[in-house]
């Protein structure tokens, strides 16, 4: 049953992907493709921390027992222990690093939208097309 | 036309469901754990080692490979949300009118619960930031909460408080950059001191590598109340990372609120 919801989970996160991609193609205004994005990038990286998960070692990658003063070192089977019950850390750190790259491009993109807004007097990219052609 | 359109959802449906098996079939995903998962395995077993070479002696595995074993790549990456945020402020200088503002007010209730709520935001944020080296979090994690606070203040209250309480664009801008600076200086410190001595060193290097160079950052440190354990360079690019991106974020806040008009003063 759980292994069922898993595939399930994976299918929806890849439904997702593609339908904001067919809204990116198809919505004419900026401000609705920016959402679009938005969400693509949001589902990617869903989809990368997920396929992180294991259904049999679902720890967080913390090792437990750190503490400020006097940390203990840990065993070695300790560490061999702890490793096959923690999930993937290195999908979560390659998310820190998207998440700042993405709202950095979001925001260049969103201050262009604006730009061409108070140009144009517009954010409808068919509307645009027409004012290009008088 | 309706049943058209139903044929190419069906389609797309069936085309997913087929991606997804295609994905597991060829082991791509993998829903359990197998001890042939080699990088992930190598990550956790030597992070918290003290006598591993790839050790960190920090307990937090996802801070570790962020600031010690990718240490250059994120820096390039806050590069990277600092050029975004000097180009929209160049554009914005160059833009006259902006979009007006509703005046009306928020009521009563909004504003004494954005106050109440606001300090809270703060020191959970600095919380996140500061224990990110021993409990799940960090300087970006951190710095992303601290930002919802702002964003709350310039909602509710207006952008006109934020600049009350200090946070005016060109200080912002200059803690931004503080941040950022300090970091480089983080990372250059030991290869910089390796160059003086004439011992091994390289970038971002966190702490001594046993068998390689002695140099390095303590992971501890002796305070009149006891031990407290740092990591080495992890807290404190924690703490300037979570100095850069709460300031840089805030800054595009202030941005895009139409109250501001950036690039120049007026």
């Amino acid at each position: 049953m759980i292994e069922f919801m898993w595939y399930y989970i994976l299918c929806t996160l890849i439904a997702t992907i593609a339908i904001s991609i067919y809204g990116i193609a198809t919505r004419p205004h900026l401000i609705k493709k920016l959402v679009m994005l938005t969400i693509f990038t949001d589902s990617v990286e869903v989809l990368a921390v997920y396929l992180g998960y294991r259904l049999n070692a679902s720890r967080p990658p913390v090792y437990p027992g750190g503490v400020i003063e006097n940390y203990k070192f840990p065993s070695i089977d300790e560490l061999k222990n702890f490793a096959s019950r923690a999930v993937d850390p290195i999908p979560q750190v390659l998310i820190v690093t998207a998440i700042v790259i993405g709202l950095s491009v979001l925001l260049f993109l969103v201050i262009l939208s604006i730009r061409v807004a108070e140009k144009y007097g517009t954010f409808n990219m068919d509307r645009l097309e027409e004012s290009g052609e008088e | 036309m309706k049943s058209n359109s139903l044929i190419e959802g069906l389609s797309i449906l069936l085309l997913i469901v087929s991606l997804t098996i295609v994905f597991v079939k060829l082991g791509i995903v993998n829903p359990y754990f197998e001890e042939n998962m080699v990088l992930p395995y190598i990550y956790l077993t030597s992070i918290p080692n003290p006598e591993s070479r790839y050790t960190s002696r920090s307990p937090e595995i996802v801070t570790s490979i962020l600031w010690d074993h990718r240490g250059i790549d994120t820096y390039f990456e806050t590069a990277v949300l600092f050029i975004a945020i000097i180009g929209g402020l160049y554009l914005f200088g160059k833009i006259e009118k902006l979009t007006v503002s509703s005046q009306r007010e928020t009521t009563i209730v909004v504003r004494l619960a954005t106050k109440l709520v606001t300090p809270v935001i703060i020191v959970v944020a600095s919380s996140i930031a500061i224990h990110g080296h021993l409990t799940p979090g960090g300087g970006f994690q951190g710095g992303v909460v601290f930002v919802i606070a702002p964003l709350l203040m310039i909602m509710v209250l207006g952008g006109k408080e934020l600049s009350i309480r200090g946070l005016r664009e060109r200080i912002l801008l200059a803690l931004r950059s503080l941040g950022v600076s300090f970091i480089s200086l983080t990372g250059l410190s030991v290869l910089l001191l390796g160059l003086a001595i004439g011992k091994p060193a390289f970038l971002f290097q966190n702490q001594p590598k046993p068998g390689y160079t002695i140099l390095g950052f303590p992971y501890r440190l002796k305070l009149p109340w006891g031990y407290m354990v740092f990591s080495g360079t992890l807290f404190i690019l924690n703490i300037l990372e979570f100095l850069a991106v709460s300031m840089g974020f805030t800054l595009v806040l202030l941005m895009l609120d139409s109250n501001v008009i950036g690039g120049e003063e007026k």
